[in-house]
């Protein structure tokens, strides 16, 4: 909690608040669109510049960038010139604490929303508005702010022309990292990133991770470490058994380890538990620390079970 | 086909439906709990769209409530709920509290990661 103004403020409220704002996607019309664009230029004395506007990222990725030339510095400067300034001067105190929750919402989703630098002061301006810092007239100033840039997450703003990314749908997994196995994490229309766990794949490979066309040879030959770990992951523990020569570590009535003749990051060999499926009857694997010695404890800390001052002893699996 | 394995001299208070664990808890502190409404998920698988999910006739008489490590479920005695998935067999839970953790993997790169169905 931070106090701010003689309010007791919780950032991660704000943090959660904000996150949910900025992970969805433009409900805005081109119209819309093109209003709140032309809007940003008259508040920085540009003149009403021509607005395109893209809902398709290979659109996007496809125009012929070279001869644009940007103007967003100076609308950056009026922006700031605008809310900055005054959200600053009134909550100087207290900022640095606001800002430190700022990093952690940046880290959080920043690469999927293509706006990373709002995310600062408009980020937090219910804080300010919450806590009554702020005046009425500042606090419909920043309301206008955020409905303008929650139509545009990702912008180049040049002299005549305002060429816009409106913001797409966005999937994560219960990490918060962005995580798709059936569609792009990051969509546009029909285009989109594919990410895994967090890691982004350009999408044949991505395509022959998920439907598991990709062969362990190919996979273990990816030089991005992240991306190999991801695929040997979807690989299966069945076909890196057989093609990297694994052997049964250590067996109890809870399953098997079996180490790989492969070393991971660490330069640890491999190890995969294995356990027969009673509900599918089939032998499921899990990748395990190399550094546990049985199947029991290997499960004891799949489960976190230490957490409860238990080890994997259980009466009923289904 | 057997869809159910027993273990004699198991932890009668550690049983497990997939990847989810269903740990029977004698007391719990430091979390909230929030009253039950139609139905918990407790994992979701995003390919199949299948989740483990608590289902009760009773939910006025149970509760919930969540951590980092996982959620929480409080039955008052007497009432009953079920810890139900499409492909597992269904664990019936009476009064008590419960705990449902996801299984984490191991990671190379960062130790520890949650499974995904």
């Amino acid at each position: 909690m931070i106090e701010i103004n003689g309010h007791k403020i919780d950032p991660q409220h704000y943090i959660d608040k904000w996150i949910k704002w900025a992970l969805e996607p433009t409900l805005a019309t081109d119209n819309e669109v093109t209003e709140n664009v032309q809007w940003l230029y008259k508040n920085a004395g540009l003149k009403k510049p021509k607005v395109v506007i893209f809902r398709e990222w290979e659109e996007f990725m496809k125009y012929d960038w070279t001869s644009v030339a940007s103007v967003g510095t100076s609308l950056m400067t009026s922006v700031r010139a605008s809310v900055e300034a005054s959200v600053r001067a009134s909550v100087a105190s207290v900022r640095a604490s606001v800002m430190a929750s700022v990093a952690s919402v940046e880290a959080s989703v920043g690469t999927s929303v293509g706006a990373w630098y709002w995310a600062d002061d408009l980020a937090f301006a219910d804080v300010f508005t919450d806590t009554k810092v702020l005046d009425e007239k500042k606090v419909l100033e920043l309301e206008k702010y955020k409905k303008v840039l929650s139509s545009q997450r990702l912008a180049i703003y040049t002299d005549d022309v305002c060429y816009v990314l409106v913001a797409p749908v966005i999937r994560r997994n219960e990490e918060g990292k962005l995580n798709s196995e059936s569609s792009p994490s990051c969509q546009w229309g029909k285009t989109g990133l594919y990410y895994l766990n967090g890691v982004s794949f350009e999408k044949g490979l991505w395509e022959s991770i998920v439907n598991k066309t990709i062969s362990t040879k190919e996979a273990i030959s990816l030089e991005n470490q992240e991306q190999k770990t991801i695929a040997m992951r979807f690989v299966g523990g069945d076909k890196l058994f057989c093609d990297l020569g694994g052997k049964v570590r250590s067996k109890d009535k809870y399953g098997e380890l079996i180490e790989l003749d492969y070393k991971d990051v660490n330069n640890d060999n491999v190890v995969y538990y294995r356990s027969l499926d009673p509900s599918k009857n089939e032998y499921i694997y899990l990748l395990t620390d190399p550094k546990v010695e049985t199947p029991q404890e290997a499960m004891t800390k799949a489960y976190k079970l230490q957490v409860f001052n238990l080890t994997y002893k259980p009466s009923l699996r289904t | 086909m057997n869809k159910v394995k027993k273990y004699i001299g198991g932890d009668k208070n550690q049983n497990y439906q997939g990847d989810v664990s269903v740990i029977r808890l004698d007391s719990i502190k430091n979390i909230v709990f929030k009253p039950f409404k139609k139905e918990l998920k407790v994992a979701l698988g995003e390919v199949t769209g299948h989740s483990h999910r608590v289902i009760t006739k009773t939910p006025e008489k149970l509760s919930w409530g969540q951590d980092e490590n996982g959620y929480y479920l409080k039955i008052e005695d007497g009432a009953k709920a079920s810890l139900v998935h499409e492909e597992h067999e269904t664990h019936e839970l009476d009064g008590g509290i419960y705990f449902f953790g996801s299984q984490w993997e191991y990671d190379p790169l960062e130790q520890f990661r949650k499974v995904m169905d």
